[in-house]
């Protein structure tokens, strides 16, 4: 079978009714009447190659599932739009990446197999790690971000360090890989199929030399890559890959995590990975309802129709993305809320990206936090 | 064959990206040329309009593509023929070394020199230096194929918008 015959088998895409519920729903398509879900599996169906590899509507889609979720027939789009990256990468084809490339080529640089990496420079004496230990705490790129991203006020390190701290609260003294490799969602994501599979041996090989039977992730991308993708092209793992928020919400709920008093109005948003792909919506709200005084007033569209927060993969961002951005950013503060919460260092990123606008800046402006760094900066004592 | 003077003690060869502002260093890389100064043929010069036209990827594609060094040549701040480049290659530098010294990389490997209008004798002398300091620091500490990414055929990559 041709291979793009047997990612249509694979994705059920030939089960689709052309109904065009995914363009409907779609956040790119509302601004973007060039781009269309519809018309992805139309030409994936109608053997239109060229037309599907090489028009560069394949590096537009934000992958953010929201198509999937109102698709009648089960047709896994996301799915459909990873493997025809894939095939488009084999062909020479790629994407618009944004920050001249930056970041391509750091996860590039991490593919090499000696490398050591200074990334633990962010722990301090008051955060408690091992380098025996059950539980791995696997900080993602954070490192890099607040580098990378130093001009918009990020830090997502004090995501890592919250983890730490939270997790030194719950009697778990963490192992840290200090050659961890980024997790290669977003070449997974590009189709650089060849990269992705050097990172994720990498990642693999250092995972089980550690010996640990868990493995905890803040980032949403690292999550479901480690559980579902890993698994998925190197077969099953030897150790458990939770989510922090699954690990609080248990907590919370035994009574051992308490929380001081914070009186706020937030609003929370749902990462695509976090949510729409793995399920996870009622976690966050427990931990950030554990909170004192914490008032969540949900947005317009939370949970399953939760907006995307606009960029995928550091991959063809514009002006449409922005759009995006800033439709979600003044959805958020309809709602009345002083700070928007996330579970996700890149939707943070994104986010913030867009408040930083000359003209649009004031209007678009909101606190921004992940629950993580705020669980830990609200723990009692 | 005689290997050239400078690399007979080893087999080393420094593959340095030099990224040359228009203005200040590249007159100084021509005066070079016309007052025959020597400096060692391990740097591969790109000219760029101005050295605040560069960004963190490119710094970072000329690491992944194999380079064992990057140097930055621009002009004296004050000089910027568009007043904010040196400013912008300052910031950048300062960010690219962050990144380099995450990775493992020494950040020693990448430099930022100011190269006066027409001065064949400053650049001459800071690539030499420059190459000796890295020849001293030897290949970047990986193994890895030096094959072009696929992503690549399609020409340069940058961001559209």
């Amino acid at each position: 079978m041709p291979k793009i015959d047997q990612i249509i088998a694979d994705t059920r895409a030939y089960s689709c009714l052309d109904c065009g519920k995914c363009t409907v729903a779609c956040p790119i398509s509302r601004y973007d009447p060039d781009y269309s879900p519809r018309m992805v599996v139309y030409n994936a169906l109608c053997g239109h190659d060229t037309e599907l590899l090489e028009n560069g509507q394949l590096w537009s889609c934000l992958t953010c599932s929201l198509c999937e979720e109102r698709c009648q027939s089960g047709v896994q789009y996301t799915e459909l739009i990873k493997l025809l990256r894939g095939e488009a990468h084999a062909i020479g084809e790629t994407g618009q990446c944004t920050h001249g490339g930056a970041l391509q080529s750091l996860m590039h640089l991490m593919t090499a197999d000696h490398l050591s990496q200074n990334r633990l420079g962010w722990l301090d004496k008051s955060l408690k790690t091992a380098t025996k230990s059950d539980v791995l705490y696997f900080a993602g790129c954070q490192p890099y971000f607040d580098v990378f991203f130093s001009d918009l006020g990020v830090k997502t390190l004090d995501i890592a360090k919250g983890a730490v701290k939270l997790l030194n609260r719950l009697g778990i003294v963490p192992a840290l890989l200090p050659n961890e490799r980024c997790c290669g969602h977003d070449l997974l994501w590009a189709g650089d199929m060849e990269h992705f599979a050097k990172l994720a041996e990498h990642n693999l090989k250092e995972i089980r030399r550690a010996k640990v039977k868990r493995v905890i992730t803040t980032c949403p991308e690292c999550y479901q890559t480690l559980k579902v993708e890993y698994p998925r092209y190197f077969g099953s793992l030897d150790f458990e890959v939770v989510h922090i928020s699954q690990l609080l919400a248990e907590r919370v709920a035994s009574g051992e995590l308490k929380f001081r008093r914070s009186v706020r109005k937030v609003t929370y948003h749902d990462p695509c990975r976090l949510g729409r792909f793995s399920g996870i919506y009622d976690e966050p709200r427990a931990i950030i309802n554990a909170i004192p005084g914490l008032e969540l007033i949900e947005m317009s569209r939370s949970r399953a129709s939760a907006l995307c927060c606009g960029t995928q993969a550091w991959m063809n961002c514009g002006s449409i993305n922005k759009q995006i951005q800033a439709e979600r950013l003044r959805e958020a503060s309809s709602t009345g809320a002083e700070v928007l919460l996330t579970f996700c260092p890149k939707c943070q990123i994104h986010l913030r990206c867009a408040m930083n606008d000359g003209r649009l800046g004031e209007e678009l402006g909101i606190e921004i936090e992940d629950v993580t760094s705020l669980a830990a900066k609200a723990l009692s004592g | 064959m005689t290997k050239p003077k400078q690399y007979q003690d080893t087999d080393f060869k420094p593959r340095i990206v030099g990224f040359v502002c228009n203005w200040g260093a590249y007159s100084g890389v021509e005066m070079a040329g016309v007052d025959k100064r020597e400096y060692p043929a391990s740097i591969k010069l790109v000219k760029v309009m101005c050295l605040g036209r560069l960004n963190l990827g490119l710094v970072l594609k000329a690491f992944e593509l194999g380079a064992d060094g990057v140097m930055l040549l621009g002009c004296p701040e004050a000089d910027c023929y568009y007043e904010s480049g040196m400013e912008r290659a300052k910031e950048l530098f300062t960010q690219a070394r962050k990144v380099l010294h995450l990775l493992g990389i020494e950040p020693e490997r990448l430099a930022l020199v100011e190269v006066p209008l027409g001065r064949g004798d400053v650049l001459a002398k800071q690539v030499s230096t420059f190459v000796k300091r890295i020849a001293k620091l030897g290949q970047v500490r990986r193994v890895r194929e030096r094959k072009q990414p696929a992503q690549l055929k399609k020409g340069l990559i940058g961001a559209k918008n």
